[in-house]
């Protein structure tokens, strides 16, 4: 970055307080003589406060008064059984959902507030599908380009080389040109994080990124998260049933049932566990390795 | 008693349904600020639903011209007032049939396709990727189209008030029966229509292409439960517009005379 943008910019090259909120998605980056918007450099974790998170659909209650912590900077998976309300607490998050009563904080900042209701936000999330969600009208490179075309957040020449830069990144350089229909699951998936990643995300957050995916896939998909955890600053939430997938990857892991999170933890923490659900839910998921010993 | 709270309970989802249908129609309209950056896929939709319709519009057009013709001029041929058949043809084309029947063939054409494919995005979370993505899925998605319909469909309508004008012109030539040469058919024709019946016509034909994007959007966007659902938001998309299209028309017909 440039020094007149460095004068605007925190040290993460983030520009902050009132001038990030005016500038963000607005701002054309020919004011700044820079290729990119202020604001568009590195990535910074978020921390995520979970208060009493209540959700009901139809009379029937799937959140049942969620608390739950998220170190800034941290991958925090989130495991348990299907029908446990894990991707709608992901929901919450993105907003993509209103809860019912409880609220969300991140960074400190109400989201639910209503004074952040239609406020920009000063920190980016992306949130990767359980179905990829990838436009099947558009290619690979389009995708993966979306977010920084329709907020022209650089200029061509740039957004041509975010795209090749952040598909390097998942493993698939040179693949711009193909459409959605050419690419297999584990593809799609990584199409999906690129395109997440175009957005430089201080936030971002996966959905069963392991469903329809056979273990070998997985694997790739869980280096392929382990790697952007090295190499960029943010935080990670990860929604899943795979609990080898979590432990593998997680700094730390919670535990959902019904009634709400059951236990929180490092990966050794949970393994060592004694609640009997997380027993049982480790004993079912791991039974058919056990039974050769 | 139970009756009166099935009634209570379909108004109240009836009054859902337009207040939802109207906040959509002001949003997408609030989002035509942001056409000039979207010509691209404003482009896209005027292709899909003007240049992809026109030739089936034309030989729908075509054979419609050609059975009004053959249908009034016999009649008309039993009185000898068979070189009325210009302007019975012209006014109907530029009036009613044009308008009207084109819009049903793009209602049927293009506000299914809207339906099916917003609904799938809907149903495989692409919408809410969007949303994610801080890009709202209804100028992404429902103002192109729109706008697309409301230019398209009164364009088509010229082509088809046009084709079905000369369909009526051959059959009253090389009918036996009607034996009306062009150059009276013709001559009849001009003298009967007006520029306001042409003008009426074209926007009637922009009303009913607002309504196909419209309804095609809001069905689109209201799709749940998989390919199932896709399927009932086609099958929904098209009899909603068909319906809509047939009161809006008599109600425009009524305003117009």
């Amino acid at each position: 970055m440039n020094d007149q943008n460095n004068h605007n910019s925190d040290s993460n090259g983030r520009s902050s307080g009132l001038l990030s909120k005016l500038t963000h998605g607005f701002a054309p980056s020919i004011l700044h003589g820079c290729d990119c918007q202020p604001g568009y450099g590195e990535a910074r974790g978020v921390s995520i406060r979970v208060e009493n998170l209540v959700k009901s659909f139809g009379g029937n209650p799937v959140l049942k008064g969620i608390n739950l912590e998220i170190k800034a900077g941290e991958v925090f998976s989130i495991i348990g059984p299907s029908g446990t309300g894990k991707s709608v607490l992901l929901k919450h998050i993105v907003k993509l959902e209103k809860p019912d009563s409880g609220t969300i904080y991140i960074d400190g900042q109400d989201i639910f507030a209503a004074d952040k209701e239609n406020a920009p936000r000063d920190y980016r999330y992306s949130m990767v599908f359980q179905s990829s969600a990838l436009f099947n009208s558009l290619s690979v490179g389009e995708n993966v380009g979306l977010w920084l075309r329709e907020k022209r957040i650089c200029n061509e020449a740039r957004i041509r080389r975010i795209i090749r830069e952040k598909l390097r990144l998942v493993g698939l350089q040179g693949k711009e040109a193909l459409m959605t229909s050419e690419l297999s699951g584990g593809m799609k998936k990584r199409v999906a994080i690129a395109r997440s990643l175009a957005m430089n995300p201080d936030l971002i957050l996966y959905d069963e990124p392991t469903a329809e995916l056979d273990p070998v896939t997985s694997d790739e998909l869980a280096r392929v998260i382990l790697g952007l955890k090295e190499q960029l600053n943010m935080t990670t939430v990860i929604v899943s049933h795979d609990l080898n997938f979590a432990l593998y990857l997680s700094d730390r892991v919670a535990m959902i049932n019904p009634d709400g999170i059951v236990e929180v933890g490092t990966p050794a923490e949970i393994k060592a566990s004694q609640n009997p659900v997380v027993r049982k839910f480790i004993y079912t998921t791991t039974k058919g390795l056990k039974g050769d010993d | 008693m139970k009756i009166f709270a099935v009634l209570g309970k379909r108004l109240m989802d009836l009054a859902q349904t337009a207040g939802e249908m109207v906040g959509l129609f002001l949003e997408t309209v609030y989002y035509f600020k942001e056409a000039p950056r979207n010509i691209p896929a404003i482009a896209r939709q005027l292709s899909e639903v003007g240049i992809g319709t026109l030739p089936i519009a034309m030989l729908m057009a075509l054979f419609i011209g050609m059975v009004l013709a053959l249908q009034t001029g016999a009649e008309l041929a039993l009185y000898g007032t068979q070189e009325a058949i210009g302007a019975i043809v012209g006014l109907s084309m530029v009036k009613e049939l044009g308008p009207v029947m084109t819009s049903l063939l793009v209602a049927g054409r293009v506000g299914s396709s809207m339906a099916a494919e917003v609904g799938a995005m809907e149903v495989y979370e692409e919408i809410d990727a969007l949303k994610t993505l801080e890009i709202s899925p209804v100028r992404y998605l429902a103002m192109p189209r729109l706008l697309a319909c409301l230019l398209a469909v009164p364009a088509l309508v010229v082509f088809t008030m046009i084709v079905g004008i000369a369909g009526g012109g051959l059959i009253a030539e090389i009918n036996p029966v009607i034996q009306v040469p062009f150059s009276v058919y013709y001559d009849n024709m001009i003298r009967a229509i007006e520029y306001q019946d042409i003008l009426k016509g074209l926007l009637k034909a922009t009303v009913f292409g607002g309504i196909i994007a419209h309804v095609g959007c809001y069905v689109g966007f209201k799709t749940s439960g998989g390919a199932r659902g896709i399927g009932r938001s086609t099958t929904r998309a098209v009899v909603l517009s068909f319906l809509m299209i047939f009161i809006a028309n008599y109600f425009l017909t009524r305003l117009m005379m």
